[in-house]
């Protein structure tokens, strides 16, 4: 019984590694070719054969500096708007008594039902009248909300106890004052949800970016990555050096907020 | 008392002022770039709607819908998302559910597996789409391997029947991750005296996961279910990735996709209106699977 026990054991680690070797091999392989000169691609090489020279191609000869800046402002917009609007609105939502709260609590729900295709085209048309295509206001004004993170903040507000607003309010604080200089503050762990899921998505977004900009200088990464896929498919390390740099921030920032992320999902995910 | 009751008035009065002031930013924000295309959108749907010749656009009623329903394009992307959606929602949520009791134990390194497992769901679709192409290129190490279990050595993305296997495999394989931490976050509503109560009457492992988890588990498996039908009808960037220069849903419509034949309507031939009746239709499919599927769901409790 013992016995077979651990040999089960042994062959769920054997499972788990295989597994984890499937997901992380597409990444090995490309961190690997960004470092090759293109006469190694696909065969085993030491590490003295290595080069950064795709790196430096992509830089000096595709503009990656600045899709690199593009995306960078695109996603600090973004998620800075969505921070802030996003957790009042979750708030209000949350702890506040007013007329009509729960038909808009029953809208942000129904908004999330919506598919975007259904919005994006007279959104195009929208953008395209007033001059926003090809600015960074294209890309942010009408994305600094999301319903999903509304509901997030509100499901995390809802469980803050009355008592500390009741402490707040005997010391002479406003309503407004209470949210911003007590409630916000002790709420890190939805704000860090917020940053990591909205970060991910927008710098991760294609669809609107590839639509609202076709001025080369004004691509963020994500577009430019597949311009040089579709230009330059045979130089496999030069695109496996974009992979790398378009990839890489997320990454990082994904190992370092790794549990709000999952907490993040967890409690809209549950319950959508 | 009268005193008190003005000062109560007041600050209910001051509550409601502060909770529209905080609601007016989201409030404006999404009646211009929600409420407003959306209606627009259905409105133009009933459109001759191009935008490259705004002077001849006109009223054309259901036009758009019936061209829809007739044109075998239409069908042929609809094919090709009901084949991806039927083979990856049911492949990533057994897979996810699996690894997610495997997760659930006490095992060693268990941080450690399951940040690489949700790894690949974080990155980039267009990032991963790319590698994965160099990977099922003719004559890369994988391909080689892969001819010794019977398949041909062909680039799969440009091969008419492998094409969108090859989609629906990078697909499953970023979209593990995130069902991961839904059933992983679901296992731990499961209280841990059912399964002790079920060890005392013998149960085995596979016994207990089909008489305990998987009941205790209905709710979230039906939103796994739903949300990755949801998710799975609406593919997207897969499709732009491996088209590179071509149009959209090369080679030669294998990988259309709703969303692709959509997106090719508005943005490439410039049909808005064709393109809104699509995305209504998209609209319309998406909730009736949610319905049928919450009909399934509660007629069986």
């Amino acid at each position: 019984m013992k016995k077979r026990l651990r040999v089960s054991r042994v062959l769920l680690y054997v499972v788990l590694t295989a597994i984890s070797i499937m997901f992380l091999l597409p990444f090995f392989y490309a961190l690997y070719t960004s470092f090759l000169p293109l006469q190694y691609v696909d065969r085993i090489v030491s590490f003295d054969k290595f080069t950064i020279n795709n790196y430096i191609t992509l830089f000096t000869k595709f503009n990656v500096g600045r899709w690199y800046w593009n995306t960078f402002i695109m996603t600090l917009i973004t998620v800075a708007g969505n921070v802030i609007l996003d957790t009042m609105a979750g708030y209000a939502l949350a702890k506040f008594r007013f007329r009509g709260r729960n038909i808009i609590f029953i809208i942000v729900l129904a908004s999330m039902m919506v598919p975007f295709q259904l919005i994006i085209t007279p959104m195009y048309i929208m953008i395209a009248k007033i001059n926003w295509h090809n600015t960074i206001a294209g890309l942010t004004i009408p994305f600094l909300y999301s319903p999903i993170y509304i509901f997030m903040s509100r499901q995390f507000f809802i469980t803050i106890p009355r008592e500390i607003e009741e402490a707040a309010t005997i010391d002479g604080l406003s309503k407004a004052k209470t949210f911003f200089k007590i409630i916000l503050p002790i709420s890190g762990s939805v704000i860090a949800s917020i940053i990591i899921l909205n970060f991910t998505t927008t710098w991760n977004a294609y669809l609107v970016p590839s639509t609202f900009v076709t001025d080369r200088d004004k691509f963020v990464l994500v577009v430019g990555l597949r311009t040089v896929n579709d230009m330059h498919f045979a130089r496999p390390n030069l695109v496996m050096a974009g992979v790398v740099l378009t990839t890489l921030p997320v990454l990082l920032l994904f190992l370092r907020f790794q549990k709000h992320f999952v907490q993040g999902i967890a409690t809209t995910g549950l319950k959508v | 008392m009268g005193q008190t009751v003005k000062t109560l008035a007041r600050s209910r009065r001051s509550e409601e002022i502060t909770a529209y002031l905080f609601l007016l930013p989201v409030t404006v924000l999404w009646f211009v770039w929600f409420l407003i295309p959306t209606a627009y959108s259905m409105f133009i749907s009933l459109y001759k709607y191009s935008f490259v010749a705004v002077s001849q656009n006109h009223f054309v009623g259901l036009d758009n819908y019936i061209r829809a329903l007739t044109d075998p394009a239409f069908y042929k992307a609809l094919r090709n998302t009901l084949f991806l959606t039927f083979v990856a929602v049911p492949a990533q949520s057994l897979i996810a559910f699996v690894l997610a009791m495997a997760l659930n134990l006490k095992i060693k390194f268990r941080d450690i597996f399951r940040t690489i497992y949700y790894v690949p769901y974080v990155v980039s679709t267009i990032a991963v789409t790319t590698v994965f192409m160099y990977l099922f290129v003719k004559g890369s190490p994988l391909n080689k391997f892969l001819s010794l279990l019977g398949f041909d050595n062909v680039t799969w993305y440009v091969d008419f029947k492998l094409a969108l296997p090859f989609i629906t495999i990078v697909y499953v394989w970023q979209q593990i991750g995130f069902y991961i931490v839904i059933f992983l976050s679901g296992l731990q509503t499961v209280p841990n005296e059912l399964y002790e109560s079920s060890e005392v009457d013998g149960a085995n492992p596979f016994q207990k996961t089909i008489y305990i988890t998987v009941p205790m588990l209905k709710p979230v498996i039906f939103m796994v279910l739903a949300y990755g039908m949801i998710h799975a009808l609406q593919i997207f960037d897969q499709v732009a990735a491996v088209a590179q220069n071509q149009p959209l849903g090369s080679p030669a419509g294998a990988t259309s996709t709703l969303v692709s034949f959509f997106y090719v309507q508005s943005f490439k031939n410039w049909e808005m209106g064709y393109g809104s009746a699509i995305a209504v239709i998209i609209f319309l499919i998406i909730f009736i699977f949610t319905m049928i599927q919450k009909k399934l769901m509660g007629s069986e409790e």
